[in-house]
């Protein structure tokens, strides 16, 4: 390594503002880096991985929490097995469907809704008829029969069934009646009716909710927080939520993933914007006369347009989503880039060290890559670097309009805008639902200083008109 | 001299097409140059001293367009080859050295990329042996601790060292001419005397041209073999050193000699010419010096002087040369 590189090296990892700035960086490439090791996503992405049956499931208990209002007010709904990809809870019969479709509708992906009927139900229904019936089975000789059907185990009562088929005529027609009404939710498509076989069923109707991994309502499945809850309330720290749940959803997974969310956005777009910029603004430099009145122009245009509004009205026309925000973000984030390396240009245009290189016989592709990039770039460099964090707030500013990140996706804005209503806090308590800002402002606060600390170190140390 | 001028200048003119109007930075400037031996411009700031010189490399930028004229390099019509031929040209044979050291190097690179950058543009060879070049040459030029100084960057080196570098540079592939436009101006005096001696002997070793521009009479004097006078954009005196400053024949020529500070006489009041070089959007008719000169005449509004020949050698711009004879140099 040569001496001047080395001393530059020095320099930098001297600076103060570069060890803090790069520290931070690092820290929150190792969380986007091991996001699915620190908030294991709640979708098995690989189909490798063992899904939950959710009879097996460890029960969790939310009872140390209100239970979130839904829809029906009456309805007996309870979480028995919570977490990972299946719900399972106790509803009254005429509730099943209802509460399906709005399990579906509250859901951020395409998914299917199973419900488990356990035959169980059949089997009080006989036990019902049989006790209806139990006059006309002792005159026919069946004394046990009161025994027999108040019986616990299923043994006593399918004895007593056979029976009956003896004595009563009409019994078979009955149990046909029956499985018609199973079948009725048989043909009902998200249901399945369940014989047998679930001896840890507790429940007459059990809903599962089964993720359908490769329809996902807008993005990869793993970008998104669950929607573990039916309540747009903030609900504090408890287990192993970390930060707390804002709309239902754990915090703690929404800043973990949303440090991806923050690089791509800022990575992207800035790559991209810059690209632009340099493109339009070197041309614009190297030839001008009217081409540079042109693309000057033009960017004078879209440097009038207010960058949000331009956002909304350019969100409408391509649709929400965060690739159509990096697209706005990109068409109207170019200018500042390519009016820096226009001017730039036009400075070491005139410089005499180009003038020199000319005299000698250099060639002008090498005069540009050789002598003029590199006395321009470094500027282009150091803004990119800072834009990488305001790109952020950008984004986040978008999100908590609603233009950004689709409901759901692990953002560091989105999660702000979910906490808007709960800013206040609650009455009397001011600091109430601090969690719900706090912790996504944190990551973004620190996400654009690390970017801001690091320009200014590289341009303290790396701008060679600084040097010497 | 009945030798072959090795570069040729036939009335050379020179225009910039401004949006206030056309400027005429070089208007008819001709000379030669012959091998081994050093031309001298001499003039004002904007009489078209530089524009001269760039119009022989051809480094001009869009605005400036070459009117008329000749300029030939061994035969070759430089003006008229292709950017290609006129490129490889450049560097090889004829190099040019600038004002200001200060800002002639690229401040990216270290002094041994920028020499070895047209050593392998133009001799082909490999890196290595560049740098070895590179590291003689800067010896050459004397750099004390070339291995170390080749590595540097140009805000390591002082105006006197980077100035040597440049002439490093100049000279690595062994030009034909080197033009030196102020190659002394930047610097200060002492440093400005270890230069101009590099320069001759560095001209003596390698046998050639070199065209000095510069203000300063001084360094003409120290340098030059001939002077080529130029005041707004045209040729007004052309000799050689010894003629042009014991006898000038032109009275411009005879006001800048007179401008000298002098040592030998005390107390004595340092002249000027009177007024500003003219405004090149706007010369005065007839003579372009004739509203600054003490000896100008009512003809001098309506004659556009030709140079004429006085001694062998000696030409001058002013019909009414005479009046400098017998008037001793101030």
């Amino acid at each position: 390594m040569r001496v001047e590189t080395k001393r530059t090296l020095k320099r930098f990892f001297r600076n103060p503002s570069s060890i803090i700035g790069l520290s931070i960086l690092v820290f929150f490439t190792l969380v986007a880096i091991f996001a699915p090791y620190i908030a294991p996503p709640v979708s098995p992405m690989d189909p490798s991985r063992k899904i939950h049956d959710p009879y097996t499931m460890p029960k969790i208990s939310w009872k140390q929490e209100p239970i979130p209002p839904t829809t029906r007010k009456d309805a007996e709904i309870k979480f028995i097995a919570e977490g990972l990809e299946k719900y399972v809870r106790k509803v009254s019969e005429e509730e099943l469907r209802p509460l399906a479709r709005n399990i579906i509708e509250g859901l951020d992906y395409e998914s299917k809704v199973e419900v488990y009927v356990k035959v169980s139900i059949t089997k009080t229904k006989i036990k019902n008829y049989l006790k209806d019936h139990l006059d006309q089975l002792k005159e026919a000789g069946f004394v046990n029969a009161e025994n027999l059907i108040n019986s616990f185990f299923e043994n006593d009562l399918v004895l007593a069934a056979k029976k009956s088929f003896e004595i009563l005529p009409e019994f078979s027609k009955y149990m046909d009646s029956l499985e018609t009404e199973i079948e009725k939710f048989r043909k009902a498509d998200c249901i399945k009716v369940v014989k047998y076989g679930y001896p840890k069923l507790e429940y007459d109707y059990a809903i599962k909710v089964v993720k359908d991994f490769t329809k996902v309502k807008g993005d990869i499945i793993d970008w998104m927080i669950e929607k573990k809850l039916i309540t747009r309330k903030p609900i504090r720290a408890v287990d192993y939520h970390l930060f707390g749940m804002i709309d239902g959803r754990d915090i703690f997974y929404g800043v973990i993933w949303g440090t991806r969310t923050a690089f791509r956005i800022g990575l992207i777009v800035t790559f991209f914007s810059t690209i632009i910029g340099l493109v339009i603004g070197s041309i614009a430099g190297y030839y001008g006369g009217w081409i540079d009145e042109v693309l000057m122009r033009i960017t004078d245009v879209f440097l009038s347009l207010p960058f949000l509004v331009a956002a909304i009205v350019l969100t409408t026309i391509l649709g929400t989503g965060l690739d159509k925000v990096m697209v706005a973000m990109i068409i109207f984030g170019w200018m500042g880039t390519a009016r820096l390396i226009r001017g730039n240009i036009l400075q070491v245009k005139e410089e005499q060290y180009i003038l020199a290189a000319k005299a000698l016989g250099v060639k002008d592709f090498f005069i540009i890559m050789r002598h003029v990039i590199p006395n321009t770039i470094f500027p282009v460099v150091i803004q990119a670097s800072m834009r990488m964090g305001s790109l952020v707030i950008t984004a986040a500013a978008l999100s908590f309009l609603g233009l950004g990140a689709p409901i759901g996706y692990a953002d560091w804005g989105a999660l702000l805008n979910y906490s808007r209503d709960w800013i206040l806090g609650a009455q009397g308590e001011v600091f109430k639902y601090w969690f719900a800002l706090t912790y996504p402002g944190i990551a973004m606060v620190l996400f654009v200083l690390a970017w801001n600390l690091l320009g200014d170190a590289l341009r303290d140390t790396f701008d060679p008109r600084l040097r010497g | 001299m009945n030798r072959e001028p090795i570069l040729q200048v036939k009335d050379l003119k020179t225009y910039f097409y401004t949006e206030d109007g056309i400027v005429k930075a070089v208007d008819g400037v001709s000379f030669e140059l012959y091998q081994g031996e050093t031309l001298g411009i001499v003039g004002e700031s904007g009489s078209g001293k530089s524009v001269t010189s760039l119009t022989i490399m051809r480094l001009l930028d869009e605005k400036a367009r070459i009117e008329g004229g000749e300029v030939i390099f061994k035969g070759k019509e430089l003006l008229k080859l292709s950017e290609e031929e006129m490129r490889k040209i450049r560097g090889n044979d004829i190099a040019m050295i600038f004002q200001e050291p200060m800002v002639a190097l690229n401040p990216v690179y270290t002094i041994g990329d920028q020499i070895m950058e047209a050593i392998i543009l133009h001799q082909k060879v490999k890196e290595s042996e560049a740098r070895k070049i590179a590291i003689d040459l800067l010896r050459k030029v004397g750099i004390p601790e070339p291995e170390k100084r080749v590595d540097q960057y140009p805000h390591q080196l002082s105006g006197g060292m980077r100035q040597r570098a440049m002439i490093a540079m100049a000279l690595s592939c062994r030009p034909q001419i080197l033009i030196a436009d102020e190659p002394t101006t930047a610097l200060d005096v002492t440093i400005q005397a270890q230069i101009l001696e590099l320069m001759k002997e560095l001209q003596r070793e390698y046998g050639m041209a070199l065209i000095m521009i510069t203000h300063d009479m001084g360094v003409i004097a120290e340098t030059a073999d001939r002077v080529a006078v130029m005041y707004a954009g045209k040729v007004v005196e052309y000799g050689t050193v010894d003629e042009i400053f014991k006898k000038p024949k032109h009275p411009y020529t005879y006001a800048l000699l007179s401008s000298i500070p002098r040592l030998d006489v005390e107390k004595q009041e340092l002249k000027s010419i009177p007024g500003t070089v003219p405004d090149p959007l706007n010369f005065p008719p007839g003579c372009r010096f004739h509203p600054r000169c003490d000896f100008a005449k009512e003809e001098c509004k309506n004659i556009d002087p030709e140079l004429v020949e006085v001694s062998p050698g000696h030409y001058t711009a002013c019909p009414f040369y005479k009046v400098l004879e017998g008037v001793e140099v101030k």
